[in-house]
């Protein structure tokens, strides 16, 4: 039997956040390589939130801090093991090097 | 006799330089304060530009702090600390550029809060409070779509 896969929550300024970073990708002309890495980044947060990045700190019921990486999408996120919860504290992006 | 104003040269040997500690200090006082000048100057009006003494105050200063510098002594080796080093290192603070992209219509307003947050990060440890309060919101304000959703509102056949 397949696992659950986590169920993902996010805020209004979280997903206001997913949208700016999706814009200035957009504005450098890689808006569709963008795009690519936030549905990748969401994929890992659904099924593998717990083994993805690395553990920071504890956040109550929350579950645990994590930070992680995928292409130039960066993410803070809670994820709670037994509850199979994961939620966002904020989205980022590293842009190429020149 | 000697003069009451007479001074003593004081050898440049023993005049005190700024502890890597000051140094930071002053960085992240400096980029505090060219943020907030920012901040509260678009936030009065998106479509207002960022005055061009302001752009340029602001590339001088971070043209003459390579961000290698200060992650070497704020953070700790980690993705984090590469991701936000990466970021403004990715970026060519030239003041030519960095006035063009601020400059350029209301973009200058996420790509200044992009490159200034990623700045704070490498100065500025993540606070744990911030990121538990940013979580929390998650839960209690919920945006009420999936990421997939919102990215879906950038694809080309649904107008993005």
């Amino acid at each position: 039997m397949s696992p659950e896969p986590f169920r993902v929550h996010l805020s209004s300024a979280v997903s206001d956040g997913i949208r700016a970073v999706v814009r200035l990708f957009a504005a450098l002309g890689e808006g569709a390589s963008g795009r690519a890495d936030f549905l990748a980044a969401d994929s890992a947060l659904r099924w593998y939130a717990d083994e993805w990045g690395e553990s920071r700190f504890d956040v109550g019921e929350l579950g645990q801090m994590r930070f992680a990486r995928l292409g130039r999408v960066t993410v803070w996120y809670a994820v709670h093991l037994g509850r199979r919860e994961v939620t966002i504290a904020r989205f980022g992006f590293v842009r190429p090097r020149p | 006799m000697i003069s009451a104003t007479a001074t003593t040269p004081v050898p440049e040997s023993a005049v005190a330089r700024p502890s890597p500690r000051e140094q930071l200090l002053a960085i992240r006082l400096k980029l505090s304060e060219l943020w907030h000048l920012i901040a509260i100057h678009v936030s009065d009006d998106r479509s207002t530009a960022v005055p061009e003494s302001l752009i340029r105050e602001a590339a001088r200063y971070l043209s003459a702090h390579p961000p290698e510098e200060w992650s070497l002594t704020v953070r700790r080796p980690g993705p984090e600390r590469d991701a936000a080093l990466e970021t403004v290192a990715g970026n060519n603070l030239s003041e030519e550029d960095f006035a063009r992209r601020l400059n350029d219509g209301n973009r200058e307003v996420e790509y200044a809060r992009t490159l200034f947050r990623a700045v704070a990060d490498l100065v500025d440890p993540i606070d744990p409070a911030v990121l538990e309060a940013e979580a929390r919101a998650s839960r209690a304000e919920p945006a009420g779509k999936t990421i997939a959703e919102i990215l879906a509102e950038f694809e080309p056949a649904n107008g993005g």
